[in-house]
């Protein structure tokens, strides 16, 4: 699915050596036995492996050099997320280095930035932005949590919705309205820590682990604040790449699921010739290869332009092939499918789960419909 | 080659001097007819031929020693979907984007000189004799035959699903001439002139109330030796080698944005029950998969593009493109339909034949009907959506 040499970005040579690389990693440390380890750790992400993704460039892969990071834009970055999707990577990559990691580039200014993005592309520490609502809505919009001004400190009270990563991050990134400007709202870099804050921490249900916030009275860093309407404006454009990139690592494990279930359907043998002998088979398996296939040119061009319809495009696709590549690849298998000791149902419940993970269909359907009928196509 | 507004190969000026020239260039007639979802008459249809002609574009994906301008693929691509969102016709791809480049790789420099410039005027009309009652998919097993008689083959058999065998001056046959071998190397590939005698044309109604398509009875017509195209029995090659032309137009982006550009046009123009269609959840969210499935489309088509026009030759994985472009174009059709509601039940023969005194209808609302099953052609005519699928689990997933 990879190796196009046209997007912008760094040349196809250094691409292809991401994609190389990240394969081999992924063989090699992404096995099943690797993946529980990773799983059966509290957080979800053992620090000495998040410093090994650290050390290979993939952390910082879109933060600049002068803070130790590749310089690579996001079409790199869903390069090397396909790979470690196919590879079905737990560690929150997507949620620490394409949302939180993007969005403290995005605002971080002064001593903060020449602090933080230099341990972050190093994989000294990891941030996360808990975007979410406690209601789970996946539309950002006026944040429920408040944080008040006390001389030159800031305090936070409030609590965020459960997002990959939360557990064992460094510091969060949260939004809050700001109790003294009315209709304004503020970013803010919450510290692990910080006295007040609480986290719930979850094991989800494709291995990998998630967490609630609450902070009651926090200390936190005020990063940038402005008009709600700015804000959000600002906090969608970062959202939007990050879900560029969740599609992309998403299309990964579905094309690994693909993978799977074509080479099964040569070896099983039934009435005396291969499952993919027979044309309800081939045609089934076509259907689901050429709609991988488009939604990863789909999102290769929304990585090089990751406008709102891009990205609702891409999102609303994304979502319908991971549920047909997980319900077919386990039709297609049969009772094998369904079993824990066979590999796929790794894939079936990371697919199912990341179909609806920034957002599911029917929201981004509607983001979708709002941005073509009002407008002359 | 002329240098004029399409000269340019920057995309965005080319794009607005496609758009200008639609704007200021299509008949009156013809737009209405168009924006009505009639079929355009064959008058209207060479009148337009011959104004593209006039402006050097309507072979432009030709060399510029045929008379075209060399136009990239990405060119042709911004070109068709301009041309169909600014309310033109498709033009003939049998004509302008099969035999003529047919002609120019397998064609004898006679038959080049004779027919090029004649369909680079716009004044000549092809159609395609390929099918056959008893060969439709399975096209090898076609049946007519054509035998040697000193400077002649007489032709002997008939056609069907020839589209618009009634208007066109010449065809293109698929005829055997050898039962030796396997049936694919026994078939010749020959230019036949329809005033020939022994051709009956007999259109065929379709459902959708038009005569799209024709069968063509060939009784003893007698075609001149200089009209085998290449060598006798090298037909099938010839004829699959035409398949290869322009193959990612048949994404039909084109095609699509305009009917997408259509629906959208009837769910903000209709309101039931006090709200506008465009505003129905149900209306939304399919209107939202169709476009996320354009959108795909349309980027999958552009890395063949790119892939075509960084020099590599591209597999028949292309099939995904056909396949996908034609199944698209059915479900904006009924979603139009759908969006429409009891609008687009009734039936007005004399509208849907463009009759100058047939009672007025909408024009979003009265051929809605008849195109939807007009569009079911779409993932049948050129190798079914079944043959597609067959040929990418074959050839590109081996199994």
């Amino acid at each position: 699915m990879h190796g196009q040499t046209t997007e912008p970005g760094i040349d196809a040579e250094m691409r292809q050596m991401l994609v190389d690389s990240a394969r081999r990693w992924c063989e090699r440390e992404c096995t099943p036995a690797e993946r529980a380890r990773v799983s059966e750790h509290d957080d979800g992400c053992p620090p000495g492996r998040w410093l090994d993704l650290a050390q290979l460039g993939w952390v910082g892969l879109t933060l600049a050099q002068e803070f130790g990071g590749v310089g690579a834009g996001l079409p790199e970055q869903c390069l090397l997320l396909e790979q470690l999707g196919r590879g079905l990577l737990v560690e929150p990559y997507v949620a620490s280095a394409a949302l939180g990691a993007a969005l403290l580039d995005r605002v971080a200014q002064g001593e903060l930035r020449e602090d933080w993005l230099p341990a972050l592309a190093a994989g000294d520490r990891r941030v996360v932005w808990a975007a979410w609502e406690p209601d789970g809505d996946t539309h950002l919009r006026e944040p429920s949590a408040m944080s008040e001004q006390q001389g030159s400190t800031w305090r936070l009270s409030g609590a965020k919705g459960l997002m990959s990563g939360v557990g064992g991050a460094s510091g969060w990134l949260v939004a809050a309205q700001l109790r003294e400007a009315a209709g304004q709202m503020g970013l803010f870099l919450l510290e692990a820590g910080a006295d007040g804050v609480e986290i719930v921490r979850e094991r989800l249900y494709d291995g990998r682990h998630a967490g609630k916030l609450s902070f009651d009275g926090a200390l936190a860093i005020l990063l940038r604040q402005g008009s709600t309407t700015d804000m959000l404006t600002l906090l969608n454009e970062v959202l939007d790449r990050g879900r560029v990139a969740h599609c992309a690592e998403t299309l990964g494990t579905a094309q690994a699921a693909f993978d799977i279930t074509l080479a099964y359907v040569r070896t099983r043998t039934q009435f005396g010739r291969a499952l993919g002998h027979n044309q309800v088979i081939q045609h089934r398996l076509v259907d689901l290869y050429v709609q991988i296939q488009e939604t990863w040119a789909l999102c290769m061009h929304a990585a090089s332009a990751a406008t709102s319809r891009n990205v609702a495009a891409l999102c609303l696709r994304t979502g319908q092939v991971a549920r047909l590549a997980w319900e077919e690849s386990l039709q297609l298998h049969g009772a094998i499918g369904m079993t824990e000791e066979y590999v796929l149902g790794e894939y079936v419940r990371r697919l199912a789960l990341a179909a609806d993970l920034y957002g599911n269909g029917p929201s981004h359907a509607e983001d979708l419909a709002c941005l073509s009928l009002e407008i002359a196509p | 080659m002329r240098a004029d507004s399409f000269s340019t190969i920057d995309p965005d000026p080319f794009r607005q001097a496609v758009r200008q020239f639609v704007r200021e260039k299509l008949p009156s007639d013809l737009r209405k007819t168009i924006a009505r979802g009639q079929q355009p008459t064959p008058p209207q249809l060479m009148a337009w031929h011959e104004r593209l002609a006039a402006d050097g574009i309507l072979v432009p994906h030709w060399p510029a020693g045929w008379g075209g301008r060399g136009w990239t693929v990405a060119q042709q691509l911004i070109f068709d979907e301009e041309m169909a969102l600014g309310g033109a016709p498709e033009l003939n791809s049998i004509t302008f984007d099969m035999i003529g480049p047919v002609l120019m790789r397998f064609g004898s420099a006679a038959q080049q000189q004779r027919f090029l410039p004649a369909i680079a005027s716009g004044k000549q009309w092809w159609c395609q004799g390929y099918s056959e009652p008893n060969a439709g998919s399975d096209l090898a097993a076609l049946l007519t035959r054509a035998e040697r008689d000193g400077d002649h083959y007489v032709l002997e058999g008939s056609k069907i699903w020839t589209s618009y065998a009634q208007y066109a001056d010449w065809i293109f046959v698929l005829a055997r001439t050898s039962r030796a071998g396997r049936p694919q190397e026994g078939i010749s590939f020959f230019l036949v002139d329809m005033k020939t005698p022994g051709i009956t044309v007999r259109p065929i109604t379709g459902i959708h109330g038009w005569s799209v398509f024709c069968e063509v009875f060939f009784d003893k017509v007698r075609v001149p030796v200089q009209q085998l195209v290449g060598q006798e029995n090298q037909g099938w090659t010839i004829a699959k080698s035409l398949l290869e032309f322009e193959r990612l137009k048949l994404a039909r982006i084109a095609e699509n944005k305009r009917r997408m550009a259509r629906v959208r046009e009837i769910a903000v123009s209709r309101t039931r029950g006090g709200c506008r269609v465009a505003d129905m959840p149900w209306f939304r969210a399919r209107f939202a998969d169709l476009v996320s499935r354009l959108m795909a489309l349309e980027a999958h088509a552009g890395r063949f593009v790119a892939r075509q026009a960084a020099g590599e030759q591209l597999g028949p994985e292309v099939s995904m493109l056909k396949m996908r472009g034609s199944r698209l174009i059915q479900l904006w059709e009924e979603l139009m339909v759908d969006a429409l509601g009891p609008e687009a039940m009734p039936l007005s023969p004399q509208w849907l034949a463009g009759l100058p005194d047939a009672p007025a209808q909408d024009d979003l609302a009265g051929t809605a009907s008849s195109r939807r099953f007009l569009a079911r052609g779409y993932t049948i005519a050129g190798g079914t959506s079944e043959i597609q699928h067959n040929i990418i689990a074959k050839q590109v997933l081996a199994l």
